[in-house]
């Protein structure tokens, strides 16, 4: 039930004042710069990826090149006694920007998204160094579509939208307006239809925008069904505060106290929630000590290296065919494997400790996630682009994992001083990092998406039922 | 006259729900930041201790090695948190906490808290600073929106005009009120850190003292500009609903746009370097152009040698009475560390040009400048970061040419077979850090500290203005 | 028709209106007199459906308001004490937009300037905002508003109150032309001569309830006036302060 001619009056209010039109235009801007802004960000670090990638692929096959020479006879083995050598073998490891990386920026800013995996380094030194991105900036967080969804939007609809009844009645106009044959929810209803559609539609065609902007042309499909879900994941919040401001408009209290409620609802849930949640998560499970970490890597690798011959020795009883008698490469390289095997394998629980954290973490938020709605759709539009913690901790682990494989598979090499043949560094497998499957996302979204929309509409049904019975009332005090 | 009307505000205030429900929550939130601030700061102080230790007793034991083997095994300069960290941590959850001081390389400042953090921390920290800096604000807002126009709107100003008061009076009187009751939150908040930074473990900042002070007085300042606006736009407005929807306007673009936006665009104008380029950048330039096999290279290191052999006067390098290799180790330091100074100074360069442009945005944000003097002021902003960095990169230096000189005077023959024992690693020096006074910390936030007076005149000219209009206006009615 | 059976509200302990029955038709009108607080406003808002009764029923041509708000007040009109507009439109997109909301979009600018015109709002003074308008040209408009929907039923909460008395005339004799085209009147008044002037029946309030009906034909104004007094100084709450 809409009145069409409350409508048409505020389509016309909307366009004839100036501030809605403003802050509508204002919304568009920040849209548009962050799909600007996430796009460059992303294409900074796709570029970087593909670079980081080439450069080591490149000096891969440099390497393969030096192995077939000596195999096919054009250079002697004795003029190039390091071709092949299994320890040298090194392979990129790269996970591309996420799906929709553009859109929202998530963990990717602090992470490492490129790894040089050696044999020379032990798993704790896999992602090399990082960490230049300047602290003031990483600190301040971006603006991208997310940022303007979750923050920006509310703000926007609460600033439309909370003078929808208080207005007239502050003013003196709502008696003789109800005196008339129109309902108290049609007028409310038409106001909310005009004021929020507005900023639903800047909504609409700034997604779209940022579809096409971060694509640099048509979008993919995969890049599609990820933004299918993220629309989704927009117009669920869209509805939960749309249900949430038609639910205090219905309270029908003065203005001021209507703006101060939104906004200190806003505050609560945009702000406080998710520090709170925070907080309380890290709080209830603590990550193991980084440092203590480093100090444990560096003592084994210490007492490795002290004890090296203990350890060669080790080696050698548990792998008596390695005793080569010819063994013509410099002793430290077997000697910087064993230790690095050894610092891998007992920093494997610390590193395991890590991981459990995080996943006793997720699994409280993903609980708790439902007292805050922001953060609950921070958490699923996060996971939808692709640029979610968890995705960055599966690649950390993923890339440990590599190294391990190519441990595996060279390692009689590294121990007995050969050479690896051409067919054995083609055996090295490569990494590639894939993005969890649409189906798995949409697993993960789709009730965290259903709940936000739930909750639009439960506030909406207790915004009607309050409504109907001011209907009758509205002058009772 | 000031009295009385203060009195009746604190009446008011008193009896106001809203007001006591807001003030409420802000005080409860500052607490809970505060005691998740001090848990916070000494557990890092916890953990960072028991890293010192490890760091010494495992470079105490590493037993029989060549000491260019132990400059890279190295150490780490592990950042303190300082006390004043439990009020305000400023960028201590997004620089790392230790710098590893390994031969040829500088490395960058690794184990960023904010690396292990769960993603929607990203959103919003917990900690006093940020209570203070977003909630008083809100607060002094939701005291003061009606301060002169619902005493206009309920006829009550006339009134006290007919009474004889004058202007200044009202202004100052409704000024205190709001003043001392957030400049309560405010010392609650301070007093409340200073007491759990005092706790045991918690190393204390130069000039702890005159730092508070500084911090309550910037405070302070911070309170007072929101005070006087919002009575300035209270007066402005002709309602009190639209004083209070102006205000909120305010309050969203002074804390939660300004300080996003500002480094937002700052990064869009004048981008930091991309970390993983220039990670790379580093490594190569530092390194290639000495140790390369480029024509460059070979020339560098053989002019080295000449002038070696040229200063000994002997022909051959058997002939010198030092070892050699460790004398080109440590050229190669020499010549990296040029490299390692213009591309940190780029680095840093970078981050201060950012500084600059985001500052810009101060003059809509008096939060981001805030909170750019409050970080220097507790010590935990970029400049202080910078100073920790630098010395840790002093003292590596100093401690690979300990070691280098070590191989060079008694390497001879021996080269990099020569080991030291343990008895030589136990007289080595350690990284004793010792943090900048309040001066330094002052010194690269004044553009900060004059933006907030700017602010704080504007704000005392409109609100003098505005109820100089009011009372004008009232007497023309 | 307005009609009110046994109509009765209280706001918690306070009874605001005893058991009112009363029954206006068509060409009728009623003047309530009473003091603030007597029951007149609560019970224009019974009618108007903006609060519920506590018992008793309030009925606009048939239409219990209760049962069926938005029916009833398809015949209602309400003119306040205080017409407040959008001041930022003229008269004359006020009334549009008053018009539309009774879903009567068919009118031109013709009909409406005719409305004003009845009204008494002269079409100059229809095309400037409401922002420079007196209280007695808002209230012009609100009645052109009824005139455009042809309501049968008015319903005036004081509406003379802060009229100059030629803006107070031309009011009346505006009223009374309506009651002449057959519409039902309730108005609440302090004005005592207007009341006589206007109504068909007189009717005197006191603390909820209706305690006097008068035919104004029965009595002059200063026996109306003598009336009114006694009722008023005859104790009990609600008296004139």
């Amino acid at each position: 039930m809409i009145a069409p001619a409350i409508l048409a009056h505020e389509r016309r209010a909307l366009l004839q004042d100036r501030l809605p039109v403003v802050l509508l235009g204002l919304f568009a801007l920040i849209c548009l710069f962050a799909s600007l802004r996430g796009a460059e960000k992303r294409e900074a670090m796709e570029e970087a990826a593909t670079a980081f990638e080439a450069e080591h692929l490149q000096q891969a096959s440099d390497w393969r090149e030096r192995v077939v020479a000596v195999e096919s006879g054009a250079v002697a083995p004795e003029d190039d006694p390091w071709a092949g050598l299994a320890m040298d073998v090194a392979r990129p490891a790269v996970a591309a920007p996420g799906p929709l990386a553009d859109f929202s920026q998530g963990v990717t800013a602090v992470h490492p998204f490129t790894s040089g995996v050696s044999l020379w380094r032990s798993v704790d030194r896999l992602f090399g160094n990082y960490q230049f991105q300047s602290p003031n900036e990483i600190r301040a967080g971006s603006i991208d579509l997310a940022f303007a969804v979750l923050f920006i939007m509310p703000l926007v609809m609460i600033a439309l939208a909370f003078g929808a009844l208080s207005r007239d009645k502050d003013t003196g106009r709502l008696g003789l307006l109800l005196s008339h044959p129109i309902s108290v929810r049609e007028l409310v209803r038409s106001k909310l239809l005009v004021r929020l559609g507005a900023v639903f539609v800047i909504l609409v065609v700034a997604l779209f925008a940022g579809l096409f902007i971060g694509a640099g042309g048509v979008p993919g499909g995969e890049r599609l069904g990820r933004f299918g879900f993220w629309f989704l994941a927009a117009s669920g919040y869209f509805a939960f505060w749309a249900g949430a401001i038609y639910w205090s408009v219905s309270l029908n209290r003065k203005s001021e106290t209507t703006a101060m409620m939104m906004i200190g609802f806003w505050v609560l849930n945009s702000l406080v929630g998710p520090a709170v949640l925070a907080a309380a998560a890290q709080l209830i499970h603590p990550a193991p000590s980084q440092l203590a970490f480093l100090s444990t890597a560096r003592a084994v690798s210490n007492e490795a290296y002290r004890s090296r011959s203990d350890v060669m020795q080790g080696m050698l009883l548990d792998h008596p065919e390695l005793t080569v008698e010819n063994y013509t490469i410099p002793e430290y390289i077997r000697v910087s494997y064993l230790v690095t095997q050894t610092v891998d394998r007992s920093v494997e629980p610390v590193l395991d400790d890590f991981e459990a954290v995080q996943r006793r973490r997720q699994a409280f938020l993903s609980l708790m996630q439902y007292a805050a709605p922001a953060a609950l759709a921070m958490r699923s539009i996060n996971e939808i682009s692709g640029t979610d913690l968890a995705r960055q901790v599966r690649f950390e682990v993923e890339v440990r994992d590599y190294k391990r494989v190519i441990a595996r598979q060279v390692e009689g090499k590294v121990l007995s001083g050969e050479r690896l043949t051409v067919a054995e560094v083609d055996a090295v497998p490569s990494y590639s990092f894939r993005e969890s499957d649409l189906g798995a996302v949409g697993r993960n979204v789709l009730f965290p998406i259903g709940y936000l929309f739930a909750l639009g509409m439960l506030a909406a049904a207790l915004a009607r039922r309050n409504l109907v019975r001011l209907q009758t009332r509205f002058r009772e005090a | 006259m000031i009295r009385a009307i203060a009195s009746k505000e604190f009446t008011q205030y008193w009896r106001d729900g809203r007001v006591v429900t807001v003030f409420g929550i802000v005080a409860l939130l500052g607490l809970a930041a505060t005691v998740t601030g001090w848990s916070a700061v000494s557990a890092m102080e916890r953990e960072r201790a028991a890293a010192v230790a490890m760091d010494r007793e495992i470079w105490d034991t590493q037993g029989l090695k060549n000491p260019h083997s132990a400059a890279h095994f190295s150490r780490y300069a592990f950042q303190p948190t300082f006390n004043l960290a439990v009020f305000d941590p400023g960028l201590t959850e997004y620089v790392g906490n230790a710098i590893w001081l390994e031969a040829h390389y500088r490395d960058p400042a690794t184990l960023r808290p904010i690396e292990d953090a769960v993603e929607i921390q990203r959103i919003a920290q917990l900690n006093p600073a940020w209570v203070i800096q977003v909630f008083a604000p809100l607060l002094i807002f939701v005291l003061l929106y009606g301060a002169v126009a619902a005493e206009r709107e309920s006829g009550t100003l006339r009134q006290l005009m007919a009474a004889g008061v004058r202007p200044v009076s009202l202004l100052l009187g409704k000024a205190v009120s709001a003043f001392s009751l957030t400049g309560l939150l405010v010392c609650g908040v301070l007093v409340g850190s200073a007491f759990l930074m005092s706790a045991e473990g918690i190393e204390a900042l130069p000039d702890t003292g005159l730092r508070t002070v500084g911090l309550v007085v910037l405070y302070l300042v911070y309170l007072a500009v929101f005070v006087f606006l919002a009575l300035g736009v209270s007066a402005l407005s002709s309602r009190s609903r639209t004083a209070l929807a102006g205000l909120l306007g305010i309050w969203i673009v002074a804390t939660v746009l300004g300080p996003r936006v500002g480094p937002e665009v700052a990064g869009a104008l004048a981008p930091a370097p991309s970390a993983p380029e220039f990670a790379a950048r580093l490594e190569r330039e530092s390194s290639d152009p000495f140790w390369g096999s480029s024509e460059e290279a070979v020339e560098r290191r053989q002019r080295v040698m000449d002038g070696l052999l040229a200063e000994y006067g002997v022909e051959t390098v058997a002939q010198l009475p030092i070892n050699y290799d460790g004398y080109l180790l440590q050229a190669s330091e020499e010549f990296g560390n040029e490299v390692f100074d213009a591309m940190y100074d780029e680095l840093w360069g970078s981050y201060e040009r950012q500084r600059a442009i985001a500052r810009v945005f101060a003059l809509i944000s008096p939060t981001l400048a805030a909170q750019n003097v409050s970080m220097a002021l507790a010590g935990t902003g970029i400049h202080a970061y910078r100073h920790f960095a630098d010395e840790a990169e002093q003292f590596r230096r100093e401690f690979v040419l300990l070691l280098n000189q070590e191989m060079i005077d008694h390497g001879g023959a021996e080269g990099y077979a020569y080991v030291s024992g343990n008895d030589f690693w136990e007289q080595n020096p350690d990284f004793e850090y010792a943090a900048p006074g309040i001066g330094a910390a002052v010194r690269g936030v004044w553009g900060d500290v004059m933006i907030l007076l700017l602010w704080l005149a504007l704000a005392i000219a409109v609100a003098a203005a505005g109820v100089r209009r009011g009372f004008l206006g009232e007497m023309a009615a | 028709m307005l009609e009110a059976k046994e109509l009765t509200k209280s706001f918690g302990e306070v009874r605001a209106l005893r058991s009112l029955t009363v029954r206006i038709g068509p060409g009728q009108a009623m003047c309530l007199l009473g003091a603030n607080g007597a029951g007149k406003t609560t019970a224009i808002n019974l009618f108007l459906a903006f609060i519920e009764p506590s018992s008793g029923s309030a009925w606009v041509n048939g239409h219990d308001v209760q049962r069926d708000p938005i029916g009833s007040k398809r015949h209602l009109a309400y003119i306040p004490e205080q017409v407040a507009l959008y001041p930022s439109l003229t008269g004359l997109e006020n009334l549009e937009f008053l018009a539309d909301l009774s879903g009567r979009r068919d009118y031109g600018t013709d009909d409406l300037l005719r409305f004003l015109e009845r009204a008494g709002l002269d079409s100059l003074a229809a095309f400037r905002r409401v922002s420079e308008y007196s209280k007695g040209m808002r209230q012009k408009v609100a009645i052109a508003a009824a005139l455009a929907r042809q309501a049968s039923a008015f319903l005036l909460d004081e509406p003379l109150s802060g009229l100059d008395p030629g803006a107070a005339n031309d009011f009346t004799n505006v009223l009374g032309d309506l009651r002449h085209d057959g519409a039902a009147i309730l108005l609440a008044t302090h004005d005592i001569f207007r009341a006589m002037e206007l109504g068909t029946t007189i009717g005197i309030m006191k603390s909820g309830e209706l305690v006097e009906q008068l035919d104004p034909g029965s009595v002059t104004g200063a026996e109306l006036e003598k009336i009114y007094l006694d009722h008023m100084r005859g104790g009990g709450a609600g008296g004139q302060a």
